[in-house]
């Protein structure tokens, strides 16, 4: 069948995998601030010359696209049925998200919510992938008992 | 939406894989429209048609609220 704008299957196992990794990553740089990490900086010239370190900006990028990859990669069959599934996904993570954000909004004040809106750069994907692959595995999925002749 | 694929695939003696194989879908889409989970599009439904050697309108069956 043929479907428009997506990545090829063999994409996705290096999208989890990339993922996996800077996930682990980030989460051992937030886990142990004294952990070794060579900085890599970026000069900026105005009048004044100033080095911001670009290791944040690097890590979130990767860990974007490796979540877009991951989502976005052909199924090894990828028919209407898929497709469906994909779009449904999509739709109902931007709820179930923004109804998240809903609640965050009401009860996360002052500086604490920035530290939401970072998150919310993540979450939208997340909760999409999530979402697809219960209902591709599990609602959809196939299960031995229901295998027939 | 109601249909037949269950009773056109036993009368083939084919498998919902073999079906799945011969329409270029995955099992768990035969395996979904013959549950009722999930209505094909019209291009599916006119190849499942012409599988079994029948009228679409044969294999599917609308029903109440469709």
């Amino acid at each position: 069948m043929f479907t428009k704008n997506l990545l090829p299957h063999s994409w996705r196992f290096y999208g989890w995998a990339t993922f996996v990794l800077f996930f682990t990553f980030w989460t051992s740089l937030q886990a142990y601030s004294y952990f070794f990490v060579p900085e890599f900086t970026i000069a900026f010239s105005s009048e004044d010359v100033w080095y911001a370190n670009m290791l944040d900006e690097f890590i979130a990028i990767v860990i974007l696209s490796s979540l877009i990859i991951i989502g976005f990669s052909k199924e090894k069959v990828e028919d209407e049925l898929v497709s469906l599934i994909r779009l449904e996904a999509l739709q109902w993570g931007i709820y179930a998200n923004y109804f998240i954000l809903a609640l965050c909004i009401l009860f996360i004040n002052g500086f604490d919510f920035l530290q939401v809106m970072i998150y919310n750069m993540f979450t939208p994907l997340f909760i999409f992938i999530l979402r697809f692959y219960w209902l591709l595995h599990f609602k959809f999925g196939q299960r031995k008992e229901a295998l027939e002749k | 939406m109601k249909n037949k694929i269950r009773i056109e695939r036993a009368i083939l003696n084919i498998t919902q894989a073999e079906l799945a194989d011969q329409l270029q879908v995955s099992r768990q889409t035969i395996n979904a429209i013959e549950a009722g989970k999930y209505s094909p599009s019209l291009a599916l439904g006119l190849k499942l048609a012409k599988i079994f050697n029948q009228k679409v309108e044969d294999i599917f069956e609308l029903e109440e609220g469709d």
